[in-house]
């Protein structure tokens, strides 16, 4: 408000325009500078979600990748390698520079291929492939340099790429690369990477294209042998050992993704179906079914079934009787399995001695207490190796009930 | 000039207490606007985490729900990324879905087995696609495990708090076992399943004979019977018919049910149009149907794959199952009943629905003739055989054929079968001189030599001079 002089004497009070806008203009002054700090406000608030969002996620990631760590370390120190592996491999995918993790796989990969082999070490996991925008006459190089190096996976990952953008480009010659590094890839999953069932399928897609080679088809006969008999496997021994008999002559160290190798299996399957022969009182049988097995690997508990079969195949002439002095259940039986249950050991057999007590004669029955842990514990050879039968079982109920859906 | 100048006083003071009060505000909005977004933001964030997976309002049944069985920490979290093979987008992409042992769901089992195992392929290519069922009780390795039920891999994979949890030593038991590489894997929940039927108005399915089904629940009055016909089933039912196995088939019939099911609800979605109005709210009904969904898709890539299966037509559909032909009946050592796989079987029934087509076939335009032309293959003929002069026999024989005969000559024998060298792979070519040749068992050789002056080297033994077929 400003005043005028209306008379000389009385002022006159007359509005003035000014302070109208400034009420207005602080007013909008006033809504604008509320609105920006809400503006700001909100960013701010938009931001710290987020990166507390992101905060959360990397601790529960690392979180995540400690406890696969921890239960890695359980796993890697109770034997199962197979699953230690699992989980420091998926740790190393998600974060490479996690500590402890590389050196743990690598020692992990150490003891799971000690046994002298052929074959390498399984390449870890690749990352996502990323689109590939160069032209399609620089894939179908860059597709050529890596088929010179001898890496199948990048081959085929670049020539994916080249189809995705232009799937008539130089169709002849993308097509014979295809079916080259399809070919070698499937050789390579069969005899280096434990992925037998992979590199069959590879064999069957390079098989699309023209007829594989004879090298190409004895990995994949050898492949598709051991997964045969894998379906038999503790099921019915005859036909395992028949089947990893086959794989086991021909390549020896030939690996499933499990880490047993074809000896392995053969080695094992043999123990089963001999076990199988004793229960069914097959003694003879059985005797050489578990000195084919000692053939493959001496083993003091198997050589004493072995013995143990003999005896009960071949009793001696005089019908001498035994008496074992050791009657107890010596160790490491604690898995249960429908098998033979628990053992002679090699202290069994030297002390039994005859005795007027009890006849043993090739047609009588298992005692109870004397079992084997062969069968029912399918270790294999080496103890450097995965062991199944150190499957460690869930609680509280380990294998769930048969049950529909 | 008092007044004036109290005036001025009291409109700076006023204009200060207004522009203190804008500052207080301005702080107030600030720090307020600031926890309210920032609230939001957490709160949109949490809601892509998996509710407890309830039942569609109103559902008549006890089934308890409040848990999920599955050790997936979130739907969207790429918890598989790392242990699944990635999709490119391009080739053919694999989902394994998995369904739940309805027991260990019923029982609010913190661990549970699969009942239904499906792995579906699409070629983004090629747009066909294919479906195959595995049976529970397969007897397969279970990575790091023992032999067991396919089944248990989902549960021992849970329990052990593998990467991936349950679903992803399923997966990697799925690719062990067929070999194929899978991109995705989703479990979903009773809940989820009726949910989405129901979302979609119910399934059209032909029955083709009565057959009792459970609803979800206990007692007798969920058994109800379906009569044969084509009928429209709302999701219990739908869901109910989808895991009945009362039938002569059993798990085998039931598994044919469940593909007639997925195809129902493909058919439903595309015969009413309602892709696009599933895509248009595909983020609302992602976040209902989250709690009973669990998968390494996100909503882009569930909506890219949906657009995807929509492209095939249903003749491009191969759909398998194994059932009684491909496995053995046995017992397993524990004396469950158990299928024993037949491998040979299995890898034809596979390569049918997985490996017949996709970028990863050949593409060479044309038939046997046209591919092998198009290779331009330099062929050189040497005759090892016992039988003299069959060289130049052969030679105008195969140019007679289109082959492109570069090379004949004869050399130091005797070889008994013919051979064939490939020196820079020409697979076409290779395949059309074995099926012109006739031979029954021939020997081919990869040579890998981009420097040799042919391509392919057939050497002619004696089963060629002695087949009688050149003219």
């Amino acid at each position: 408000m400003r005043y005028h002089q209306q008379s000389d004497t009385q002022p006159v009070v007359v509005r003035n325009k000014r302070p109208l806008w400034f009420v207005i203009l602080g007013s909008c002054l006033g809504f604008i500078f509320i609105f920006l700090s809400v503006l700001m406000g909100g960013y701010t608030g938009y931001q710290s979600g987020h990166q507390e969002i992101a905060r959360a996620a990397v601790l529960a990631d690392f979180q995540q990748l400690q406890e696969q760590f921890f239960l890695g370390m359980q796993d890697f120190n109770e034997g199962n390698l197979e699953l230690a592996r699992q989980r420091f491999e998926y740790i190393l995918a998600r974060d490479p520079n996690f500590p402890g993790a590389a050196d743990r796989l690598v020692d992990t990969l150490r003891i799971l291929y000690a046994t002298s082999t052929p074959t390498a070490i399984p390449p870890t996991p690749t990352l996502t492939p990323t689109r590939d925008m160069r032209p399609v006459e620089e894939l179908l190089e860059l597709a050529k340099n890596y088929f010179d190096l001898g890496d199948w996976n990048n081959v085929i990952d670049t020539l994916i790429a080249l189809r995705k953008e232009n799937p008539d480009f130089r169709v002849v010659d993308v097509d014979s690369l295809l079916f080259r590094s399809l070919r070698n890839r499937g050789i390579q999953k069969i005899q280096s990477e434990s992925n037998l069932e992979g590199g069959i399928y590879d064999l069957a897609l390079a098989d699309r294209f023209g007829p594989i080679d004879e090298e190409a088809k004895r990995w994949r006969n050898l492949a598709r042998i051991y997964m045969i008999g894998l379906g038999f496997w503790e099921v019915y021994p005859q036909q395992a050992v028949y089947y990893f008999g086959q794989v086991a002559a021909a390549a020896p160290y030939l690996r499933d993704a499990s880490g047993w190798t074809a000896s392995g299996r053969y080695r094992e399957s043999l123990l089963h179906y001999a076990d199988q022969l004793a229960r069914e009182g097959d003694w003879c049988e059985a005797e050489s079914q578990y000195l084919l097995a000692l053939s493959l690997g001496a083993d003091n508990r198997i050589q004493a079934t072995a013995v143990y079969a003999q005896l009960q195949c071949s009793p001696p002439t005089h019908t001498p009787t035994f008496t074992q002095t050791i009657t107890q259940t010596p160790t490491a039986t604690t898995s249960v399995t429908p098998w033979l249950t628990v053992i002679i050991t090699p202290t069994e057999t030297s002390t039994l001695s005859p005795s007027p007590s009890a006849t043993v004669s090739s047609t009588a029955p298992i005692p109870e207490t004397v079992t084997s842990t062969l069968s029912s514990t399918p270790t294999p050879p080496s103890s450097t190796t995965p062991t199944p039968s150190q499957t460690p079982q869930p609680s509280p109920s380990p294998t769930p009930s048969p049950t529909s859906g | 000039m008092p007044v004036k100048k109290f005036s001025k006083s009291k409109g700076v003071l006023i204009a200060a207490v207004i522009g203190g009060v804008t500052i207080v505000l301005s702080l107030f909005a600030g720090i307020a606007a600031h926890y309210l977004v920032k609230n939001l933001t957490l709160t949109t964030a949490s809601l892509a985490s998996p509710a407890d997976p309830q039942l569609a309002a109103g559902q008549p049944t006890d089934v308890p729900g409040e848990e999920t069985a599955s050790a997936l920490p979130n739907p969207l979290e790429p918890v598989f990324a790392p242990t699944l093979t990635p999709w490119d987008g391009a080739s053919q992409v694999s989902i394994l879905l998995l369904g739940l042992d309805y027991r260990d769901w019923s029982a609010r089992s913190e661990y549970s087995r699969s009942d239904t195992m499906i792995l579906l392929t699409l070629d983004p290519l090629t747009h066909r696609a294919g479906i195959l069922s595995i049976p529970r009780d397969l007897w397969v390795n279970i990575p790091g495990f023992k032999h067991g039920k396919i089944n248990t891999a989902y549960y021992l994979g849970a329990t052990y708090k593998l990467p991936g949890a349950g679903p992803g030593l399923a997966v990697k038991t799925v690719e062990q076992f067929l070999g194929v590489p899978i991109n995705y894997c989703a479990q979903i929940d009773f809940s989820a399943f009726v949910d989405f039927i129901d979302e979609l108005g119910g399934v059209k399915i032909e029955i083709p004979e009565a057959i009792t089904v459970d609803l979800l629940g206990s007692g007798a009055a969920t058994k109800k019977t379906l009569r044969p016909g084509v009928q429209v089933l709302p999701g219990e039912w739908a869901l109910a018919y989808a895991r009945a196995r009362n039938t002569r088939g059993g798990d085998f019939d039931r598994a044919k049910r469940q593909q007639q099911v997925i195809l129902a609800i493909r058919n439903r979605v595309l015969s009413l149009n309602m892709l696009p109005t599933l895509i248009t709210k595909a983020d609302v009904l992602y976040q209902q149907l989250a709690a009973g969904i669990h998968t390494n898709l996100s909503l882009d890539e569930a909506i890219k794959l949906a657009l995807l299966a929509s492209q095939v037509p249903e003749e491009n559909i191969t759909r398998g199952v194994i059932d009684e032909s491909y496995v053995l009946f046995g017992r397993s050592p524990d004396g469950l009943s158990i299928l024993i796989p037949l491998i040979d079987k299995i890898h034809v029934l596979r390569d049918e629905i997985f490996a017949s087509s996709g970028v990863l076939s050949p593409m060479t335009p044309g038939n046997s003739l046209e591919r092998m032309l198009a290779e331009q293959a330099r062929v050189s003929i040497q005759n090892k055989s016992r039988a003299e002069g069959i060289t130049m026999q052969t030679a105008d024989y195969l140019v007679g054929l289109g082959i492109n005969v570069v090379d004949q000559r004869e050399v130091e024998g005797p070889a008994s079968f013919t051979t064939l060298i490939d020196h820079s792979g020409k697979p076409f070519t290779t395949r059309y001189l074995v099926d012109q040749l006739g031979l029954e068992n021939p020997r081919i050789v990869m040579e890998y030599d981009p420097e040799n002056p042919v391509d392919l080297e057939l050497i002619l033994g004696d089963d060629w001079a002695r087949s009688g077929r050149l003219p």
